[in-house]
């Protein structure tokens, strides 16, 4: 606890009790009013909470009832929905296209004495979808190309707003691969940096500013997820 | 599952993954619940709190990554902060006596001793350098979610001597921690 801004004696020790939890009435409410508007303050209790933490690994585990998580995913999605037959064929229309252009190649392989090795792993797919289908698309990369292809089958940005796609892989925080087209078919090079992190990544679409986030982080709700997965 | 998966679990939850939000699900909530059950020792409110626990976690994941916690101890303060929000706000409530097998201590596995290890020891060493008896009821504190009132009944002594002495004691316990 060497590091951040220095506190005053008497907000060191109210961070102390407040994460130890020792606090009670106005006193804990109003140095939890206080810390979520003083950055020093989130940082002690923080501080402290990585320590206090250890006393927690001494708790046993305990399986809450069964019907727990279901209440918990009803309070929050409603109604739990079931799955969506369009993404096997929305899938196999991509399968069937990946599968069409390896053979493409694989002829073209042959005619020009191609090793084969280089159509291996021909390419990933992903669903991308949300909640309440404010938009839905399938995309699908071309690992001999480095594109990724689009096709939107559900959901446009209203007017002043734009939909931007976003890979996330791994703990990376997300990158902008760029603003979906007002039409519903794309397809976008990805940079050659991002390539290797497609595989295993996540698609994801959120609602911007026309032109996109200026933050290069995403700014508006997001809409839709999908993996990417092998073809 | 590693803290390294839960990290990327929780990204997954602040882009609206649902997958990802039964894998965290399924891998933490025995024991964020045991925490909850812990402190509150009552599972009808205990089990309320874990709901609460879990909607939070969903509506604040994207808050994770800029909060500079570490995922495990993210998941908990939330879980411990409910119930704590929980057990103050409510009126006392008897034990449900048939949890007191639930919610004993264990010690850690030693799978667990060696993840956590260094953060376990570091806490147990500074506390054993405090006064005797200030160790326990910081602990107790921490796992029983007593207020200062409570620890003063608990210990019969004056509220204000023992708030002066616990904040000795946690002031000595951040200097040994920070060294």
């Amino acid at each position: 606890m060497t590091d951040g801004t220095p506190l005053g004696r008497e907000d060191d020790a109210l961070a102390a009790e407040y994460a130890l939890g020792i606090l009670q009435g106005d006193v804990r409410d109003a140095f939890a009013r206080r810390m979520t508007v003083d950055a020093a303050l989130q940082d002690a209790v923080r501080r402290w909470d990585e320590h206090f933490v250890a006393f927690s690994h001494e708790v046993a585990d305990v399986q809450p009832s069964r019907q727990i998580e279901t209440a918990i995913e009803r309070r929050l999605f409603g109604a739990v929905p079931a799955v969506q037959p369009s993404i096997w064929n929305s899938l196999g229309f991509w399968r069937g296209l990946a599968v069409a252009s390896l053979a493409a190649v694989v002829t073209l392989g042959a005619w020009n004495l191609r090793p084969p090795a280089e159509v291996a792993g021909a390419g990933l797919v992903a669903q991308v979808a949300g909640e309440a289908n404010a938009v839905k698309l399938v995309a699908y990369y071309d690992e001999g190309k480095g594109q990724l292809r689009l096709n939107r089958t559900e959901g446009a940005a209203v007017p002043g707003r734009s939909f931007e796609l976003w890979l996330i892989a791994g703990n990376d925080a997300p990158v902008s691969l760029g603003l979906l087209p007002t039409q519903t078919n794309g397809t976008f090079v990805v940079p050659v940096n991002l390539r290797e992190k497609l595989k295993g990544g996540t698609l994801a679409i959120s609602d911007e500013p026309a032109g996109g986030s200026t933050t290069g982080a995403p700014t508006g709700a997001v809409l839709a997820t999908g993996q990417l997965t092998n073809v | 599952m590693s803290p390294k998966d839960i990290e990327q679990l929780i990204g997954r939850v602040a882009l609206g993954d649902r997958t990802a939000f039964h894998a965290l699900y399924a891998a933490t909530s025995a024991k964020l619940f045991g925490i909850c059950l812990r402190v509150l020792k009552n599972r009808t409110d205990a089990e309320d709190v874990l709901q609460e626990v879990f909607i939070k976690i969903w509506h604040n994941a994207g808050k994770y990554q800029v909060s500079g916690y570490s995922p495990i101890t993210w998941l908990v303060t939330i879980a411990r902060n409910q119930s704590i929000d929980k057990l103050r706000a409510r009126k006392p409530v008897s034990v449900e006596l048939d949890e007191a097998h639930d919610i004993a201590d264990r010690a850690a596995t030693p799978e667990q001793q060696v993840v956590l290890g260094g953060e376990v020891a570091r806490l147990r060493l500074c506390l054993d350098k405090l006064s005797p008896g200030r160790a326990e009821a910081v602990k107790a504190a921490y796992m029983e979610g007593y207020s200062y009132q409570e620890l003063a009944d608990r210990l019969n002594q004056p509220l204000n001597t023992v708030r002066t002495w616990l904040r000795r004691s946690l002031m000595s316990l951040k200097e040994c921690l920070s060294s």
